[in-house]
């Protein structure tokens, strides 16, 4: 059809009136029946044409009625809240010590609010910690956005939403909390407001904390958080019962200088920081430097024992106080006689300690110190850790205070990282607070010879022995330390009555491993004490407590079991084995 | 010419195919895309609802918690070293009738020991039990321990977020 149309157009065709014959006749009928199918063909088109348009109206008009009656859904994404999340904080064993919630946080348009006192009224019926007077007064204000209350649970942002009072907005917002309450807070530290870090690790892992979170992993710490309950727990029965002004104790692994546990005692609860003064706040542990005393002596020992100075059985005269400068040195417990290197050990003699410290000199004594890492701030990923108060100069008299722990101020950190060295080898290790996967070579520095490490701790394991150190034996764990009992500085000079005792301790001695380092702020004699408030009858059986309870649960090996070793605990029968001889 | 209207019927029918492919594959694409974020929400919503839950079960597995609910209703108390043994020991003790000794036996490190329990925990520690059964029957109650331990059992979240979330 449409051929022929084409081909016989009007054209083509002959003028109207000239036909003659009835062939031309036929022919205008012919071109007649072309021409009409020419234009049936053309209405097809159109009709073809109007029917597509109509089925595109019809399409577009279907389509804007379903989009006008069901409105679209409105994204559920949950509202961009955190950018980076932060990542969870989990202890060495993966259990969870900060972690990240959503909470919803109250905000009010105060254009929108009909009637402030009312609004205001209701809202702290339902949320009792709210001030009436500072909610009205916000509501009144003339701005389009206020805070009301931050940080509900889902129980109470229900309650709002049940007053069903207008100009009220809720948003979702991140919020740290610490499930354990005030386990690690020292070490955890805090986040501020917007969810960065402030104190503790929070502040000093911030990077490492966002990495993680972003790859959606929780960011394990060295910190055991049994060792750390445990650490805690003694040291709370301990400023109980010798009514301590404060404690502070530290327990690291001399190997991998992995700080597996450090408390500070008072604390606080990092979930309501608002609540905790600077007493609770203040890391005693990393933060507060202390004077030491005679824990220092394991450390003139050793320097004396390395340079080739002195040996255990060189004997220094202790007959009477030691005038060095304006100072004079006395002994706590005078024996007023010569007493060997190991006496002095063992006495804690601070006459014998300033004569081996006099003669090893100040040079070396001092650069001894500077390789223990005791003379700056000692390495941790903690930003509160201190650096130590040095001595202004190091004459013969800062020489020979230093010598048993006096005119120089370290935190207990650096000093728990100084025996760590002890521990391992001679090695210094330095402290940190991640987690040192088995295996990681470990950075080291040789401060001193195996041997004179083994030598110093052969001390230590005297002092527990057969020395002021005997109420920290552990039995099987064969603890080895240093009892240290220093005389607070006050104005004018040291008190008597106010002592700082500590207990520097290593175990097991048959493999030095562990560090325990204890340390009571201002203890006080009891009755059980016998009057007594030195380190030997408060820090050191602290210490021994902790050790008893922390050594199995880092699995150390007791040493002495094998054969048949604690006698035969009462009631327990040993039946002769005659049928299950082994 | 037939053949170029056959290719235009022909292209234009592909177009028209084309078109309506294209058009299907994009509502494809964006009703895919819309699947993807109503799951990415769902799984953020389950991720939030399991971070609670965790944070819960830490929260109350505090280990003071744990110690204050042991020697309330179990009468435990903090292990000791002196009550650990080597499991040779132990087996030895056993002989080969584990029934024979009385009570204070078992492979359980609880073997009632001839030491005393330390002094210095803060749990009074019970008259060494002679058996764990007898322990639980008396179950005397432990002296309260420090603070909250066994408060806010119903909201613990709340017990966490409460609080200072005033500004």
């Amino acid at each position: 059809m449409k051929r022929g149309v084409r081909l016989l157009s009007r054209e083509d065709a002959p003028p109207p009136l000239t036909e003659q014959s009835a062939v031309h006749i036929a022919r205008r009928f012919a071109l007649r029946d072309e021409e009409r199918s020419a234009l049936e063909a053309g209405r097809v088109r159109i009709a073809a044409l109007g029917v597509a348009f109509a089925v595109g109206f019809a399409v577009i008009v279907s389509r804007s009625f379903s989009i006008a009656l069901n409105p679209p859904e409105s994204p559920v994404i949950a509202e961009a809240v955190n950018v980076t999340p932060r990542a969870d904080l989990v202890d060495r064993n993966g259990e969870i010590l900060a972690t990240t919630l959503e909470t919803h946080s109250l905000y009010a348009d105060p254009r929108e609010v009909w009637d402030a006192d009312e609004t205001a009224r209701a809202l702290t019926a339902v949320l009792p910690e709210l001030n009436l007077e500072t909610v009205a007064e916000r509501l009144r204000r003339r701005a389009a956005f206020v805070w009301v209350a931050r940080n509900l649970t889902p129980t109470q942002r229900q309650a709002v939403f049940s007053l069903g009072l207008p100009g009220l907005h809720f948003i979702s917002e991140p919020r740290r909390v610490y499930p354990r309450g005030a386990l690690a807070a020292h070490v955890l530290g805090m986040t501020d407001r917007d969810g960065a870090g402030a104190a503790g690790l929070e502040l000093g892992l911030e990077r490492e904390i966002l990495d993680a979170g972003g790859r959606g992993r929780p960011l394990p710490l060295s910190i055991d958080m049994r060792v750390q309950f445990a650490l805690a727990d003694e040291l709370g029965a301990a400023m109980a019962e010798f009514n301590a002004k404060a404690a502070a104790g530290v327990v690291m692994d001399a190997r991998t200088g992995e700080v597996i546990a450090l408390a500070s005692l008072p604390d606080f609860d990092p979930n309501r920081p608002a609540a905790a003064g600077d007493e609770q706040r203040q890391n005693r542990a990393a933060t507060a430097q202390y004077e030491l005393g005679s824990i220092f002596k394991a450390f003139t020992v050793a320097v004396a024992l390395e340079e080739g100075v002195t040996t255990v059985n060189t004997r220094y005269d202790a007959t009477q106080p030691l005038r060095v400068g304006s100072h004079t040195i006395r002994d706590y417990r005078g024996q007023n006689r010569w007493l060997t290197t190991r006496e002095v050990f063992l006495d804690s003699s601070n006459i014998g300690a300033a004569r081996i410290a006099t003669d090893v000199g100040a040079e070396r004594h001092r650069a001894f110190l500077d390789r223990l890492g005791l003379l700056r701030r000692a390495p941790g990923e903690l930003p509160e850790i201190s650096s130590p108060i040095l001595p202004r100069q190091w004459g013969p008299a800062e020489l020979a205070t230093v010598s048993f722990g006096h005119g120089l101020a370290v935190s207990p950190l650096a000093a728990a990282a100084a025996f760590a060295t002890v521990a391992n080898g001679g090695n210094y290790v330095e402290p940190t607070f991640r987690v040192v996967p088995p295996g990681t070579p470990i950075q080291s520095t040789r401060v001193m010879s195996a041997g004179t490490a083994a030598e110093v701790l052969r001390l230590m394991r005297a002092v527990v022995t057969e020395g002021s150190g005997s109420r920290a034996e552990a039995q099987g764990y064969m603890v080895a330390g240093k009892t240290g009992t220093a005389e607070k500085a006050v104005a004018g000079g040291y008190s008597r009555e106010r002592q700082l005792t500590s207990f520097a301790a290593i175990f097991p001695f048959h493999d030095p491993r562990y560090v325990v380092l204890i340390l009571l702020d201002e203890p006080h004699p009891t009755p059980r004490t016998y009057g007594f408030r030195t380190a030997g009858w408060n820090a050191a059986p602290t210490a021994g407590a902790v050790v008893r309870r922390i050594a199995p649960m880092l699995g150390v090996a007791r040493y002495g079991d094998e054969p048949a070793a604690p006698a035969a605990p009462d009631g327990l029968v040993l039946v002769s084995n005659a049928g299950g001889a082994r | 010419m037939m053949m170029i209207r056959a290719l235009n019927v022909i292209g234009l029918v592909l177009a028209m195919a084309l078109a309506v492919g294209l058009y299907r594959a994009k509502t494809e694409a964006h009703a895919a895309r819309e699947h993807l974020d109503r799951l990415a929400a769902m799984v953020e919503t389950e991720r939030r609802a399991s971070a609670t839950l965790r944070a819960e079960i830490a929260f109350l597995e505090r280990p003071e918690r744990l110690r204050a609910l042991a020697a309330r209703h179990l009468g435990l108390e903090p292990a000791d070293s002196s009550r650990e043994m080597p499991l040779e020991q132990v087996l030895l003790a056993l002989g080969g009738d584990s029934f024979a000794p009385p009570a204070p036996s078992g492979p359980s490190a609880r073997v009632a020991a001839a030491s005393p329990p330390p002094v210095s925990n803060a749990v009074a520690p019970a008259p060494a039990p002679p058996s764990r059964a007898v322990a639980m029957a008396q179950a005397e109650p432990a002296p309260e321990s420090p603070e909250n331990t066994l408060r806010t059992l119903d909201d613990p979240i709340a017990a966490l977020i409460l609080a200072g979330g005033v500004r």
